[in-house]
């Protein structure tokens, strides 16, 4: 057990989030941070900046980043494979679209919004396991999963593009939610999904022990007494909740559940809680990076968190492709 | 294999042709005119056939007040989703060629993209452009991004993994169309998410002229080259072992695929998934002649977005849904059939 991977993830998180709270388009001294905190003074600009934009920012980030890492990890894990993660397999898309549909035929918002995200997450994850089955027999099956889940979120994402073009007025307020950006009053939909979250995150530490075994394979994981389609439906759909609440709060935002796992494996394999733990704080550390990244590369124009990630996640996700078939090769 | 007429004339030509081909091509030419003259026919006002042939002949300030309307807005719109079309189905046809893989098309292999991200790079620097610059920048983007996609994915040509490979090139493209549309704000965003599916609605005679003129360069190039793609369908070696200079026709090809896809991207945005589902048609229908398969499925291609974007525009009335929309719907769908009926892999589709 490396012991010292236990607080140094907490370290860099705490180092970024103070980054991500002094940087931006006019950076802030810590000492006003801290004052901002201490002793709020709502006449002070920079205190009001602090607490109502960039401390709101941060917790969305903090949070949606936590939710996919620990998702992307548990897909990862129950299905043994490494280019598996809420975008991926299509939850994203899919969440997204069926929101889109709850705000125009439902007219919801904010928190009212998850249980559609929900439903849509479950359609896409289980269309895109039927058609990957579909597509057994040619070629690698790992490629295949992730290949249904890439078409599963084609469709999606062109049926949310129907939605909008029927009436495009009244979408204006979600079209930065659906290109994944923190908008400054994400954080009122955060109250609600943050105690989901919590539960979901329980549940995985929970049930950790039993899908390490799991991974053993199925027959094996049987004869130790796990009840394995307990085990895997129930991972799947705290991984699906995890994705869908942080989808819910700021948007689709891909590769967090892709990346953050790679990384915690590379560090610790992935066996026990440890690399839960990873995910958890890492995924966090990772999206508030990104946030960083996207206040500050065309300041003072702001990027969206999801762009950023995108770029980034597409390059890694290049590089998986390329490399793990390479090595299944040899 | 079905039976084969041989068209003989003197000593020099010898053109075999399968008979199903001579049934299946003149049926689709058929079906094709008779879509064109109903796209025509539905929209907010109908024609006159009458109206319809004079649009299509005579000169434009001769016309009364119907077939001036034709001629002007409707016509155009048909011609680019005919021509558009038939070039995405040409440019998809001969991506499978050279990638060896029946799923490939220039919008999921990231051609596409590529060519939209330089045209709206150039629109983000230097403001407007006239529509010919713009399909030769594109066309850079897109024999950039062929090149890079299909040099990453020399050794994982077979089932998923080149598909993939362009998937995510798509997607880091797209992350860079994403910051662009940022910076630019005089855009509207909701327009230009349309825009980067596909749509037929801004076009007109001047785009109709621009991609009519790639056409007739292009189409006879393809069909005076495409007895070089019966030996790239084996592979390299043995294409080289028949005198075939696999290196240099194989960039030739993709030359001529981004040739094709980039006119098209400039005039109407990427439209994804006609080559896919254009040349699956195809070959179901006439079987693995590369030359009888590229010209039906330019003829399916042409059928498709015409359907498209007909449907798009009068199924919902008077909200307007873009041909590339109906067209990734349908195409996800048909890919999913493609790839379960595992038909692609037809005995030269091998690795």
């Amino acid at each position: 057990m490396k012991a010292w991977l236990i607080p140094a993830p907490l370290v860099v998180l705490l180092v970024l989030s103070a980054l991500h709270l002094t940087l931006g388009a006019a950076s802030i001294d810590l000492g006003v941070i801290l004052a901002a905190f201490t002793a709020y003074d709502p006449t002070n600009y920079a205190h009001v900046v602090v607490i109502f934009q960039r401390l709101t920012r941060l917790a969305v980030a903090l949070y949606a980043g936590a939710a996919l890492g620990v998702s992307g990890l548990l897909l990862q894990k129950i299905m043994q494979n490494g280019l598996v993660s809420p975008g991926t397999l299509g939850i994203n898309a899919g969440a997204t679209t069926f929101v889109v549909l709850g705000v125009f035929l439902l007219g919801l918002s904010g928190p009212g919004l998850f249980l559609p995200a929900l439903l849509g997450g479950i359609i896409s994850v289980m269309l895109t396991l039927l058609v990957s089955r579909l597509l057994t027999g040619q070629g690698d099956p790992k490629l295949n999963l992730v290949l249904a889940g890439s078409m599963i979120g084609a469709l999606f994402s062109a049926l949310t593009t129907f939605v909008l073009s029927m009436d495009p007025d009244s979408f204006g307020n979600i079209i930065g939610w659906i290109v994944g950006d923190i908008g400054n009053f994400d954080y009122q939909a955060l109250a609600p999904m943050a105690p989901i979250g919590l539960l979901a995150l329980i549940a995985a530490a929970v049930m950790s022990r039993a899908v390490d075994i799991l991974v053993l394979g199925d027959e094996q994981a049987a004869v130790m007494g796990v009840n394995v389609r307990l085990v895997y439906g129930g991972t799947l759909l705290v991984a699906i909740v995890l994705a869908v609440s942080a989808v819910t709060v700021v948007g689709p935002i891909g590769f967090v559940g892709l990346v953050m796992p790679h990384i915690a494996r590379i560090l610790v394999g992935e066996i026990g809680r440890l690399p839960l733990w990873l995910c958890l704080v890492g995924g966090a550390a990772l999206l508030t990076g990104a946030d960083i990244l996207a206040r500050l590369l065309m300041a003072p124009r702001v990027l969206n968190v999801g762009t950023v990630m995108g770029f980034a996640g597409g390059l890694v996700f290049l590089a998986l492709v390329i490399f793990g078939t390479r090595r299944s090769e040899r | 294999m079905s039976r084969v007429l041989i068209l003989r004339l003197g000593t020099l030509v010898s053109l075999p042709i399968s008979l199903r081909f001579l049934l299946v091509a003149p049926a689709l030419l058929i079906f094709l005119a008779i879509s064109a003259y109903a796209a025509l026919n539905i929209g907010a006002t109908a024609t006159s056939l009458q109206d319809a042939l004079s649009a299509l002949f005579l000169p434009l300030d001769s016309l009364e007040r119907p077939a001036r309307a034709i001629a002007q807005f409707r016509m155009p719109r048909l011609g680019v989703a005919i021509l558009a079309g038939a070039m995405m189905a040409a440019s998809g046809y001969l991506l499978q060629v050279v990638s060896r893989n029946g799923l490939a098309d220039p919008g999921i292999l990231g051609l596409s993209d590529g060519a939209a991200l330089t045209v709206m790079a150039a629109g983000f620097f230097f403001g407007l452009m006239p529509g010919g610059a713009l399909s030769l920048l594109a066309l850079g983007g897109a024999l950039l991004t062929a090149l890079v996609v299909l040099g990453l994915g020399r050794h994982l040509l077979a089932g998923g993994g080149i598909i993939l490979i362009g998937l995510s090139i798509n997607i880091v493209l797209g992350s860079l169309i994403e910051m662009i549309l940022v910076s630019g704000s005089a855009m509207n965003f909701a327009q230009l998410m349309n825009w980067s599916r596909g749509t037929l609605a801004a076009v007109d005679a001047t785009d109709l002229g621009l991609l009519g003129l790639w056409f007739a360069l292009l189409f006879p190039l393809a069909l005076l080259t495409s007895r070089l793609l019966q030996p790239m369908l084996l592979g390299d070696e043995p294409a080289q072992a028949l005198g075939v200079r696999a290196r240099l026709v194989y960039v030739f090809y993709v030359l001529l695929a981004a040739a094709f896809a980039a006119p098209v991207v400039a005039v109407c945005g990427p439209v994804a998934f006609v080559g896919l589902m254009s040349c699956y048609i195809a070959r179901r229908l006439i079987g693995d002649r590369p030359t009888e398969v590229l010209i039906t499925g330019m003829l399916a291609g042409g059928l498709i977005l015409l359907w498209a974007d007909t449907i798009g525009r009068s199924l919902f009335q008077p909200v307007i849904i873009s041909a590339g929309v109906m067209v990734s719907v349908v195409g996800v769908l048909s890919f999913i059939l493609a790839a379960s009926l595992g038909r692609l892999q037809s005995p030269n589709w091998r690795d």
